[in-house]
């Protein structure tokens, strides 16, 4: 008790502190009790302690802790990783995010002085053992396999003391001559001068600059002789005047992200935030819950990058996932950073598209012209992802529950199953016919095989088209549901499905399966499901994209939606499923059922999106659907349950 | 109160409100603060436009025949669980009183079965009860009730008898003397003594009571059957269908609720706070 | 024969206290192929034990495990130390202060605690961005810090001091920490006890408030793993539920039976502020 007597007034000071401290603002970012190294990304800030702690620090200043970094020799930041040269002579590469770094032993007998890391490539300002002089190598940041000095026509790669690169910029600094060039890697990945060098006397670190009437400037710092100074170069003719942003006494270092240019103190223990006044605060834009990652893309999204960046150099697109649903909906409804473009994997994700949109979440993409455009191109494919005349989301992929059909089996049961425009009571009539042949031969063939879902496509197929999530209706109450449904539990019973298991397949007439359109081979034949009445659409498992109405970047979002199903993008191969298949679909003009792929295309026309919604389904697979099958509840009583629980769900 | 006591009182008062008020500002500002912003929400349409549209959203869901039956079988599952509580305590603690077991060994034992983790709980009555999202209204309660009871119970005990075990020996066997009998010595005289133990006792079950819904979730999912559905679960799904503007109505009508039940509760006296320093 | 059948209904309720958790430890040395759990029809034993310790083993050379169980004590532990002075001090506070405000205060006080923490999940969750403590334990402790529960239960705790008590020892001293150390608090020890033990509990399972309030996993207490509606039974559950709660049982079992051992001391000593 005596101690907590003693706590209370240190207590009182360290809550007010902290108050003080959360509250107040303060050009010091980052203050430590021992010497760090720090770098620079678009993304993050990142620190890393001469004890090894390593932190890295979003566009929001949260901080969270990465992996130890032990030895750290230099340090240098790109998009979301941290690349680290050790004492031991290896590279490490950290992640955010990820719970281990990656080492790769440094094979290249290099003196680094100093590492620039850009997008798969690291520049490094090195001399090879023997030689005094500092060159600039482009290297592999996977270890150093393999570098060479950069050779740019009208430059001298010789005597080099600091380097810096940023937005496909490299500037580099000779103290010995005072040269100073800026080189672009924008056009040309071996590099290009943009100007001809100058000479600028006096100098110690230098960093890109911003764009000052179509000229491209250079930050820089004095050397330590003279009180330092933030200086602002212009690359064109070499002018040198102060930067007039306000500066702390000692420093050193030079590095840069969209929003400010960061600085060390001279102990290195306190790292100084200069703001730079842009247009923009925040520029990171956020491919939430994405399927792949930025750091390394596949065809389709290394394309809709390229596309981006050209519009959008300054905006640097990360990655990131996210799995508990309250947090996705906490973070949207904040507009918190990191919650600009959201995919939905619409049959495991715990909010379907549909509620998002609903409670006003998703932006229309209708209302940006530039995904108007592009969508239009795929209008008849994205239906299912339009709702009430607005697009909700772009594509990922779209994968139907196709059917397909044993001819064989036809041929030898002496059926004919009818490749469209059939209805269920037509699929329980076959029913009877196998049910006779059965009897008759003593076979034991099944009219379908089920197993691509816990419920049956025949229940799937209902569920997608006449739950209306929307505007919050179900139709379970149908007399003619109720019908087909007891139909659809007498085949059941006489041992005509084969449901959830893979055993004997060989024996089934009918087998769904979700098919990815690669695999629309030859030897198997595809036709289209029956449907309840006309104008039933097909279920299909849905991948999209779509954009958060609070999300302060919606413009840049939307252009990136628009890259992503752009001709280019789409038309690119993939290898877990070939996206081209969006395009060309679409591109197919008539509803001809023409061999696999055209069914494959016909109903890649008309599908539904296959929402989870809650509870309202679990029940069913888990609860309802066995009950039902084991005769426990009547088709009857299941369709009333599933009607007073989709109530339940839907008007909540 | 004497003259020169009070004048001590008013400066020990003084002396504790220069340390106490900045703990009270805290807490308005971490806890009241977001409900204040909460209160906004309620009048916006939602989170997205933000555009303010009075007291639609209430009428709107107060009209909503799920919120109202949220509502209703918040308040009775609450009341069941908690005077189930309070009676299992007010006897267990009588058995207590009749010295027939060391109360002090076993307390700890007592409070084990809150720090448990529900998950792990909840898999053995899932098991007995075999609950299900269409465990019907009496079952349903009952499990849960006996849930509650195992898991909180306990601690309503422990408060009781940390309150008994202060009333002195005397007063017991002056009552004794005169002739009064266990039961209506621990009723009549025990009971009355410890009433702010059995307050605290009582916030203490109704704040676990309002916290059922993990337990129920994980017994009878995200829907249960319409009479076991409480304010708790239309919370939580809508915070996750990004509905705060519900969320929002429905905590502030919780508030408006619990404010009226108490002030009509603190008029009659039966749950007055009284301060005796 | 009262005290017979007083034994006989403790026992009985001490069955019911015991089974699940016997149950519990049953399970947690017994085969980890416990998928049943997770099965649509769930039943108590569906398996032969075989006996096997491998499930504690699993977890305690789990790194992951053991982060965040250091955690759940650092959270745990450093908010307790906060919580009861500011506990203690705001409610002597609104105890001694008699005025309209105050009961209010206090109804404020009570109102938060009973409402669900999903109504200010929202607010919370921004306050800490806006405030930049998000993804800190700091922003967690902090919360807990001042949570309703330990300011209203020192309230109530506080009204149970006998009136003439207080006035005998305001007339030997006008010195409020000598009044709260030596006269007040002595006669809520036990209660106090208690309440530190709730709010110990309280910080302990918490689920929404780390999940709103830290984003990385190398953060989070352990509750978040074992305690959730969206966790997963599976094999180590068991284990991990009874490794979480054990070591805090016999912590509060010391700290209980110290308490209750010491000598009673209800009794106001009067004679012990002349000495101070």
């Amino acid at each position: 008790m005596k101690l907590y007597m003693r706590l209370i007034k240190p207590l009182l000071i360290i809550c007010s502190l902290l108050l003080v401290a959360t509250s107040a603002k303060s050009e010091t970012y980052v203050k430590s009790k021992n010497r760090m190294m720090y770098a620079v990304s678009n993304s993050y800030i990142w620190t890393v302690g001469e004890d090894g702690k390593t932190y890295y620090y979003d566009s929001q200043k949260v901080k969270t802790m990465a992996p130890d970094i032990s030895d750290a020799k230099r340090v240098s930041a790109y998009s979301n990783s941290l690349y680290c040269v050790t004492q031991q002579g290896e590279i490490l590469i950290v992640t955010a995010g990820s719970e281990e770094a990656t080492h790769y032993p440094i094979t290249a007998d290099l003196d680094i002085r100093q590492i620039e890391a850009a997008d798969g490539i690291l520049y490094i300002l090195a001399a090879e053992q023997g030689s005094t002089g500092f060159q600039v190598y482009a290297a592999d940041p996977y270890g150093i396999r393999f570098y060479f000095p950069l050779s740019i026509d009208g430059w001298e790669n010789s005597n080099i003391s600091s380097i810096a690169y940023y937005n496909g910029y490299l500037c580099a600094y000779s103290s010995e001559n005072g040269n100073l060039a800026l080189i672009s890697f924008l056009e040309d990945t071996n590099g290009k001068l943009v100007y001809p060098t100058v000479t600028v006397d006096d100098l110690q670190y230098v960093q890109v600059g911003e764009t000052a009437g179509d000229i491209i400037h250079i930050y820089a710092l004095n050397d330590p002789s003279k009180q330092i100074q933030l200086w602002d170069i212009n690359a064109l003719t070499g002018e040198k005047i102060s930067a007039g942003l306000p500066f702390p006494e000692n420093a050193m270092g030079l590095r840069r992200n969209s929003n400010a240019l960061f600085v060390l103190s001279n102990e290195g223990k306190e790292l100084y935030e200069i703001p730079i006044h842009t247009q923009n605060e925040s520029r990171t834009l956020t491919l939430k819950n994405f399927i792949g990652e930025v750091s390394s893309p596949d065809p389709r999204l290394k394309i809709a990058m390229e596309l981006f960046y050209q519009k959008y150099p300054d905006v640097e697109l990360v990655s990131d996932f996210i799995t508990d649903v309250r947090v996705l909906s906490a973070g949207v409804m904040a507009g918190a950073p990191g919650y600009d473009v959201i995919t939905v994997q619409e049959n495991w994700t715990n909010i379907p598209s549909i509620l998002m949109f609903k409670a006003g979440a998703l932006e229309n993409l209708y209302d940006y012209e530039c995904v108007k455009e592009k969508a239009d191109k795929i209008s008849d494919i994205i239906t299912p992802l339009v709702i009430d005349g607005q697009l909700v989301s772009v594509p990922n992929t779209i994968i139907p529950f196709t059917w397909s059909i044993d001819t064989e089996l036809e041929q030898r049961l002496d059926i004919s199953v009818p490749r469209d425009g059939w209805s269920w009571d037509m699929f329980f009539d076959l029913a009877a016919k196998i049910k006779e042949y059965n009897e008759t031969n003593k076979t034991n063939y099944y009219l379908i095989h089920d197993n691509q879902d816990v419920l049956p496509y025949f229940l799937k197929m209902y569920n997608d088209n006449y739950v209306d999530a929307y505007n919050g209706t179900a139709a379970y109450n149908s007399e003619e549901f109720v019908r087909l449904l007891e139909k659809w539990v007498e085949i059941c019973k006489d041992n005509l499905v084969l449901f959830r298991t893979d055993d004997g397949s060989n024996n089934a007439l009918l087998h769904v399966k979700r098919l990815p359109y690669e695999e629309t081979r030859e030897d198997i034949t595809l036709l289209l499901p029956p449907v309840f009445e006309e104008g039933n659409r097909y279920p299909a498992r849905i991948a999209s994209i779509c954009l958060n109405s609070n999300s302060p970047m919606k413009e840049e979002g939307a252009y990136f939606l628009s890259c992503w199903i752009s001709e280019e993008a789409l038309s690119s191969y993939v290898t877990i499923s070939n996206n081209g298949y969006l395009l060309n679909s679409a591109a197919v003009s008539s509803n001809a059922l023409e061999g696999n792929q055209g069914v494959w295309q016909y109903m890649l026309k008309h599908t539904v999106n296959d929402y989870y919604i809650g509870d309202l389904y679990k029940d069913q697979w888990q609860t309802l659907y066995p009950q039902l099958i084991n005769g426990k509840i009547t088709p009857l009583q299941y369709a009333q349950t599933c009607q007073r629980r989709a109530e339940m769900v839907l008007g909540e | 109160m004497k003259g020169k006591a009070a004048d001590a009182l008013s400066g020990v008062r003084k002396k504790a409100s220069v340390i106490g008020l900045p703990f009270i500002v805290i807490f308005l500002g971490i806890y009241v603060m977001p409900m204040a912003a909460s209160l906004l929400y309620s009048m916006q349409d939602n989170r997205f436009s933000k555009s303010f549209v009075g007291i639609k959203n209430y009428l709107n869901i107060w009209q909503n025949r799920l919120f109202l039956h949220a509502l209703s079988n918040t308040f009775i599952i609450s009341m069941i669980c908690v005077i189930a509580s309070m009676l299992t305590a007010v006897l267990i603690c009588f058995c207590f009183e009749c010295k027939g077991i060391k109360a002090n060994s076993i307390l700890a034992l007592l409070v084990l079965p809150m720090m448990l983790p529900s998950i792990a709980v909840t898999t053995i009555w899932k098991a007995v009860f075999q609950t299900s999202s269409f465990t019907g209204r009496q079952e349903g309660i009952f499990a849960l009730t006996l849930l509650f009871l195992w898991k909180y119970s306990g601690t309503a005990i422990v408060l009781l008898y940390l309150g008994l075990r202060n009333i002195p020996e005397e007063i017991r066997e002056a009552a004794q003397i005169d002739g009064a009998g266990a039961v209506r010595i621990y009723l009549q005289i025990s009971i009355p003594i410890i009433k702010m133990h059995i307050s605290l006792a009582l916030v203490v079950l109704l704040m676990f009571a309002l916290r059922l819904y993990k337990e129920s979730y994980l017994l009878f999912g995200e829907y249960p059957d319409e009479s076991l559905y409480m304010i708790q679960h239309y919370m939580s799904n809508h915070f996750i269908r990004m509905n705060s503007q519900n969320v929002s109505v429905a905590s502030v009508s919780f508030i408006a609720i619990s404010l009226t039940l108490y002030y009509l509760l603190s008029r009659a006296g039966s749950l007055r706070l009284n301060r005796k320093v | 024969m009262a005290k017979r059948i007083s034994r006989g209904i403790f026992l009985f309720y001490l069955l019911f206290l015991l089974l699940p958790v016997l149950w519990l430890v049953w399970n947690s040395v017994t085969s980890a192929d416990n998928t049943w759990v997770e099965s649509e029809q769930a039943s108590l034993f569906k398996y032969l034990p075989a006996f096997t310790f491998n499930q504690f083993q699993a977890l305690f050379q789990d790194r992951h495990f053991l982060q965040q169980y250091a955690n759940s004590l650092k959270i745990s532990s450093l908010s307790l130390l906060v919580q009861i002075p500011v506990a203690v001090v705001a409610g002597f506070f609104l105890s001694s202060w008699k005025s309209r405000f105050s009961t209010r205060i206090v109804t404020i006080y009570f109102i938060m605690l009973l409402l669900p923490f999903q109504a200010i999940m929202l607010p919370v969750y921004q306050l800490s961005l806006a405030t930049k403590t998000y993804n800190t334990h700091t922003a967690l402790i902090l919360f807990n810090a001042f949570t309703p529960l330990g300011t209203a239960a020192m309230y109530l705790l506080f009204g149970t001091i006998e009136k003439e008590h207080l006035e005998a020892a305001l007339l030997e001293t006008s010195s409020s920490v000598k009044l709260l150390y030596y006269v007040l608090l002595p006669q809520i020890r036990t209660g106090l006890a208690a309440i530190a033990v709730l709010l110990f509990v309280d910080t302990w399972n918490q689920v929404e408030q780390p999940l709103m309030l830290l984003s990385d996993s190398r953060l989070m207490p352990l509750s978040l793993t074992l305690n959730d509606i969206y966790s997963v039974s599976d094999g180590k559950t068991f284990a991990g539920a009874l490794s979480y709660s054990l070591p805090i049982i016999i912590l509060h079992i010391i700290f209980l039976i110290s308490i209750l051992n010491k000598k009673k001391s209800s009794r106001i000593n009067v004679h012990v502020l002349y000495n101070h």
